[in-house]
């Protein structure tokens, strides 16, 4: 029998301290990990990467092996949460597992949205195991004169 | 980890572990399982981003190889900037030395969504069978 080097639940006390000591360090910028969320039922936390294009953000999240199916994006309240689950590889348990270092189960990521950005405006697609949500940079208003009422007398 | 599982018969599996870098060249091993049941022997490893057409699988001499490139898409004129970089991208290889168990003619390979599934097939001297004992 091999014993791990932690238990499972160290790991993830781990993880969301380091989660949490991101967010510290960071501070709060336009996109940021919500360390707090990640207290939640989640057990692997997939790699991410936020891209600022000239109009718009992107983020990319690598999630292999996981049916598009079980992948949910949701807006609420200025947050953005890719969440999902990916099925453990052995249906059956008679089967020898030699090896695992593949994470499965339940992820989550959590992003602050832009100040202005429209949840409407919002796409994502998957493709060979990726997710790729765009977030539309919110538009700034015209640059105008205002005109200045004089009043005399 | 299955409990009959030895250290050894892990070891005999995969020749370096992943994340680890290859020696004297930046090359990541990609996260891997192996499974193994009745008939098979199955390795699934995580390759997100990766065009099947960009995957090369050898098996020379009981050695299975597997190697892919990951590159960064550069879309746009303007360099972008990273708010938040975690993605490994660069070369990917791991070999594994697969049991003389099984069958290296019958091996198969499938790609969906990220993942590769190799198959190897048992041989049939290697299958479990359960041996009936005659009647007096």
């Amino acid at each position: 029998m091999l014993t791990p080097l932690l238990p499972a639940n160290d790991w993830r006390n781990f993880e969301t301290s380091v989660n949490d000591l991101v967010s510290s360090v960071f501070g709060k910028p336009i996109f940021s990990d919500r360390g707090t969320a990640s207290t939640s039922a989640a057990a692997w936390w997939p790699r991410i990467d936020v891209v600022e294009q000239e109009n718009a953000y992107e983020i990319h999240a690598d999630i292999p092996g996981v049916e598009p199916s079980n992948v949910k994006l949701a807006v609420d309240g200025g947050k953005l949460t890719i969440s999902g689950e990916r099925n453990s590889h052995s249906e059956n348990n008679s089967d020898r597992v030699h090896r695992s270092e593949r994470s499965y189960g339940k992820f989550l990521r959590t992003f602050s949205l832009p100040e202005g950005a429209n949840p409407e405006d919002i796409k994502a697609d998957f493709k060979h195991g990726v997710l790729t949500v765009n977030i539309p940079k919110p538009t700034a208003a015209a640059a105008r004169e205002i005109a200045i009422n004089v009043s005399e007398g | 980890m299955n409990a009959n599982c030895t250290p050894t018969q892990v070891r005999r599996y995969a020749t370096r572990p992943h994340n680890q870098p290859a020696p004297a060249t930046r090359t990541y091993g990609p996260a891997t399982d192996i499974v193994e049941n009745d008939n098979n022997v199955t390795l699934i490893l995580d390759l997100p981003g990766i065009a099947p057409a960009d995957i090369s699988i050898k098996m020379v001499e009981g050695v299975l190889t597997v190697k892919a490139r990951r590159e960064r898409s550069k879309d746009g004129e303007n360099k972008p900037r990273f708010v938040r970089h975690e993605r490994i991208f660069g070369d990917f290889e791991r070999t594994f030395r697969l049991p003389r168990t099984v069958d290296a003619t019958g091996i198969k390979a499938r790609f969906k969504h990220g993942s590769l599934h190799i198959t190897a097939p048992k041989t049939d001297q290697a299958k479990a069978r359960t041996i009936e004992i005659a009647g007096e």
